[in-house]
């Protein structure tokens, strides 16, 4: 066994102490204590319930939707507005200060406003995720098409491009890694603000869920809506890592060779 | 066809720069502005290595910025083949300073960029583009992105990528000013074979090397500091079929090197002392 194979062993072996150590501590609890923490057991029984109910796949989907129609959406007006303001320096000039100022908005605050325009539905949902998680796909979007190698882009053009031919081999090339990574963060985010649009008000959701399960006391159904938005936010990011692959064939390229 | 009679050295000029000037001053002039020239006239036949040299910021790389259309003269007229130049053309390359390739292509597909912007089919682009990288020794590197070959081999293949589509003109920026000396000789000594192979093409060369534009020119041209102005223009008589290396320990170069440096000298030396002043 080499030296690599075994620090990773190593590793992974002290993680699982680690969580079997955390997770028996808190299995331990008083009964006092338990009342507002639960317990593992009684977090994985619930979970098992929920998970048995039609409910869970149901609150599931609510959630899923508003996340990723709200992060669709975002992506989509982030590339419209990035792609028109960088037509023009001094467009983006005049821009800028505005966005930058719309970005500094705390969200949250906006919500009130957003349940009494979109009242407590889906649309609200949706429209408050998009809001929420506009800028960062279009910050990400928008630096990356400002430092598009001009010397690059000369060449390009003086090679014979077309507009078309521009935007298929240089801008979309340029800016797809930036896009990705930023949509990885984005992912993360949209879950997080559909979670807490449902936890102000809704009536269906994991958030909403997690909200009526804390004015009800039951804390290992709040307990087992956080791992369930845990695990979802972790499988879709593993999705949208192997969406990202292709377009990062030949950054990969270069690491196997050298 | 005009195409005939400049092939046969009719003396119908590749290219007349006709009293060009490009002017800055605004207050809105971007920081990265090219440098002025003033009153640049030139003519270049078919088929010659022309270099122009002066000291930096004497506006070398603007007048080749003109002729690629990259640039608008503020004054005068730029025209290659007998039609004026208003932005970019088919019929011209340029070769820049710095790595032009796209990253995320492989050497062949860059090379091949060119011709699949004509209109030629995905596999004759790729067979030629090959042929290209074979031709200046890079053949087995087709299917490498840039950043996996050294900096002399992705010259090597920006300099394909332009050679590609043939341009009767090619315009080159200081391309070679960032390779150590050795690579840069190899380099030059191949990209006169091809040139010479290909016949009829005209090269404009910038750079601030004198050794190099003599070794690799049929004529120098000395610009004053900035803005540029034409101060000389000398005939380099040395024979072709030329090693940059070899050529150097040529008589004859010590000589013409002697002339022009002269010339340039003063130049150069004008440039420093204005740049210390600014500086102080």
């Amino acid at each position: 066994m080499n030296t690599r194979l075994r620090t990773k062993l190593l590793a992974w072996a002290a993680a699982a102490l680690t969580i079997v150590l955390l997770l028996g501590w808190w299995q331990g609890i008083d009964a006092r204590t338990a009342s507002f923490l639960s317990r593992p057991v009684d977090v994985i029984q619930d979970l098992g319930n929920w998970a048995t109910s039609p409910d869970l796949r149901a609150d599931i989907g609510v959630t899923l939707a508003e996340a990723i129609v709200g992060l669709i959406v975002a992506a989509i007006a982030a590339i419209v507005l990035a792609a028109i303001l960088n037509t023009s320096r001094l467009l983006a000039d005049v821009a800028e200060p505005f966005i930058a100022a719309t970005n500094s908005i705390p969200k949250l605050a906006l919500a009130p406003l957003f349940i009494l325009v979109f009242g407590i539905g889906f649309n609200a949902k949706v429209n408050f995720v998009v809001v929420s998680v506009f800028f960062i796909p279009f910050y990400a979007l928008f630096f990356a098409l400002r430092t598009v190698d001009p010397t690059i882009r000369a060449h390009v053009r003086i090679l014979g491009a077309g507009r078309l031919h521009l935007i298929r081999d240089l801008y979309i090339p340029a800016v797809i890694g930036s896009l990705t990574a930023s949509m990885r963060s984005a992912l993360a985010f949209a879950l997080v603000t559909a979670v807490i649009a449902e936890l102000i008000a809704a009536t269906a959701g994991i958030g909403y869920q997690i909200s009526s399960a804390g004015q009800n006391g039951q804390p290992a159904r709040m307990l087992s809506g956080v791992l369930v938005i845990g695990i979802l936010g972790f499988v879709l990011d593993r999705l949208l890592l192997l969406v990202e692959r292709p377009f990062s064939r030949w950054r990969i390229a270069g690491r196997r060779t050298t | 066809m005009p195409d005939a009679a400049t092939r046969a050295g009719g003396d119908a000029p590749l290219l007349t720069i006709d009293r060009v000037s490009l002017s800055y001053g605004g207050a809105d002039a971007a920081v990265d502005a090219p440098v002025a020239v003033e009153d640049v006239s030139l003519t270049v036949q078919s088929g010659r290595f022309v270099s122009i040299v002066g000291p930096s910021g004497c506006g070398k790389s603007t007048l080749l910025k003109m002729v690629s259309g990259l640039e608008r003269p503020s004054a005068g007229s730029i025209s290659v083949s007998g039609t004026p130049v208003r932005g970019m053309r088919r019929d011209v390359g340029f070769v820049f300073q710095t790595d032009a390739l796209l990253p995320w292509k492989t050497l062949r597909d860059n090379v091949g960029l060119a011709l699949r912007y004509r209109g030629v089919a995905r596999a004759e682009a790729s067979r030629r583009a090959q042929d290209w990288l074979s031709r200046v020794g890079i053949g087995s590197l087709g299917d490498r992105y840039p950043h996996q070959v050294s900096g002399g081999q992705r010259k090597r293949a920006s300099i394909c990528a332009t050679m590609v589509y043939e341009p009767e003109l090619m315009l080159m920026d200081e391309p070679f000013s960032a390779l150590d000396v050795q690579t840069r000789d190899l380099i030059e000594t191949d990209v006169l074979r091809v040139w010479e192979e290909l016949g009829n093409q005209s090269i404009i060369f910038v750079t601030h090397d004198l050794e190099e534009a003599i070794a690799m020119s049929d004529r120098v041209i000395v610009l004053t500091r900035g803005p540029g102005r034409i101060k000389a223009d000398y005939t380099i008589d040395l024979p072709r079929g030329r090693d940059v290396r070899e050529i150097r320990s040529d008589p004859r170069f010590a000589e013409i090197y002697q002339k022009i440096w002269g010339d340039l000298r003063v130049e150069v030396l004008a440039a420093q002392d204005r740049q210390t002043t600014t500086a102080r």
